[in-house]
């Protein structure tokens, strides 16, 4: 398969509300989405901060301008080049959410939209991964076997991790790629990791059956299947925190 | 619906909880009566509690004797803790406890750590009814503020009505709250609520702690 040859894929994206402590459904904090490049795709998901009053906002606004970003390039692309891309993305979105508290005059520092950031890219036979935080990346070949993993990253405590609104946030984003032109990709949020990971691995009961359906189901089938998973009593009983999921299958 | 699909909790996540307890002459009584009907109170809540009984890591130390620390119950999983009979005798060695208390937290994150077991902050509970007997109280007082400055542990000093709370005060920056009437059952109910919400905290966020019934800030 050539670098310019783009294969088709199945993509799509879940974001649902986490609970409060009474079970009532929270502000969905988290972003989620996936599309089609001009040379491949790209997933981005992003998870606002609970403790952020405009968390939310940061997510989405981080979500959109990285995949926009993506979505203009880029076939002769190296991990440098993609780095320099999701940086430079991630500072033009900084700097939109501080105009942003300015024009609404909500009086925000830039930590009021804190926000975590997981983003897959593939384009002709390259893949790369950018990541700061929780949340998970995964790659898998057509036999469902991972190929490569991005971890959650977080502070000492399991309360805490990087957002894009930390002042050293580059320090923390980390970033890979490596070849291949076939591939399954599922990225996540820190509400879907607790049962989607098993000692740092891809929890292969719950990969498996998620990539064979998606490989047959239509984009309707998939998002309300997904969506009725993430919102089940035992999704929600394992973590109320908001769920995200997002993918591409490659057909 | 996807087929063969498993939804299992596959997080390893502990919170460590120590519990300081003041077993010396004084508590002799009622106190020590009502603090070891506590203890099984304890263990029922966190037992009945789902997510608590797997995250939650409790160690039990008492001061008492001639100037001991005892480890009562070694860290276990709440699921598996078995309220231990505090006895009422000797001392009260307050700062050799918390010393004990503050070291053992630091080599059981060292432990979890090696495990690649993800935690959250730890709890230092430290109950009594009076004041240290022992010389270096301090210093032991000094570094539990500076283990709380540092992130390292919050801890949470409570006293029964004859405790000294000015010299109680001096173990936490939060300050610390007077237990009534030595309604222990109370406290542990409020103590297992906490370390629940503790151990469900989510990124980014404080603990929510559940309203004090048992006790009051000392005037």
């Amino acid at each position: 398969m050539g670098r310019g040859t783009k294969l088709m894929c199945k993509l799509g994206s879940v974001s649902v509300a986490g609970l409060t402590s009474e079970n009532k459904p929270k502000l969905n904090q988290d972003y989620a989405v996936c599309k089609e490049t001009s040379s491949g795709y790209a997933a981005v998901i992003s998870d606002g901060a609970g403790s952020a009053i405009y968390g939310g906002i940061g997510s989405k606004c981080v979500s959109r301008t990285v995949i926009k970003a993506l979505q203009k390039q880029h076939i002769h692309i190296d991990v440098d080049s993609f780095s320099e891309l999701v940086f430079n993305a991630v500072e033009k979105s900084l700097k939109i959410l501080r105009r942003l508290s300015r024009l609404y005059r909500l009086d925000a520092q830039i930590t009021a939209f804190s926000a975590t950031l997981v983003v897959a890219y593939q384009t002709g036979d390259k893949c790369f991964c950018a990541h700061l935080g929780d949340g998970a990346c995964m790659f898998f070949n057509d036999a469902n076997e991972l190929i490569k993993i991005s971890l959650p990253e977080n502070g000492e405590y399991i309360n805490e991790t990087f957002f894009v609104s930390n002042k050293d946030w580059a320090n923390n984003l980390r970033c890979f790629e490596f070849t291949e032109n076939k591939t399954n990709c599922l990225i996540m949020s820190d509400g879907v990791t607790p049962f989607a990971l098993l000692n740092d691995a891809p929890f292969l009961e719950f990969t498996k059956p998620i990539l064979n359906f998606l490989r047959t189901a239509t984009l309707d089938e998939a998002t309300e299947a997904i969506t009725t998973m993430l919102t089940s009593q035992k999704a929600t009983g394992i973590s109320s925190d908001d769920k995200s999921l997002a993918w591409w299958i490659t057909c | 619906m996807i087929k063969d699909l498993i939804l299992q909790d596959n997080t390893n996540q502990r919170l460590p909880c120590v519990v300081l307890l003041d077993g010396s002459t004084s508590m002799d009584g009622k106190a020590i009566d009502n603090l070891n009907q506590g203890l099984s109170i304890l263990e029922q809540e966190l037992k009945a509690d789902d997510v608590a009984s797997l995250r939650v890591q409790l160690l039990l130390l008492r001061i008492g004797g001639h100037s001991d620390v005892e480890i009562l119950t070694d860290w276990t999983d709440a699921i598996d803790f078995s309220a231990p009979q505090v006895e009422a005798n000797g001392t009260t060695p307050l700062g050799k406890g918390v010393n004990v208390a503050l070291r053992e937290l630091e080599e059981q994150k060292k432990k979890y750590r090696q495990n690649q077991i993800t935690y959250n902050r730890p709890w230092l509970f430290i109950i009594t009814d009076g004041a240290p007997t022992d010389m270096n109280w301090e210093k032991a007082a000094e570094k539990a503020v500076e283990a709380e400055k540092k992130g390292k542990v919050v801890v949470f000093p409570i006293g029964t009505e004859e405790a000294d709370f000015e010299i109680l005060n001096k173990f936490s920056s939060r300050g610390a709250i007077m237990l009534n009437n030595l309604d222990f059952k109370e406290l542990f109910v409020w103590l297992s609520q906490s370390v629940s919400a503790g151990s469900q905290t989510e990124i980014n966020s404080e603990t929510q702690l559940p309203a004090i019934s048992w006790g009051a800030v000392p005037s």
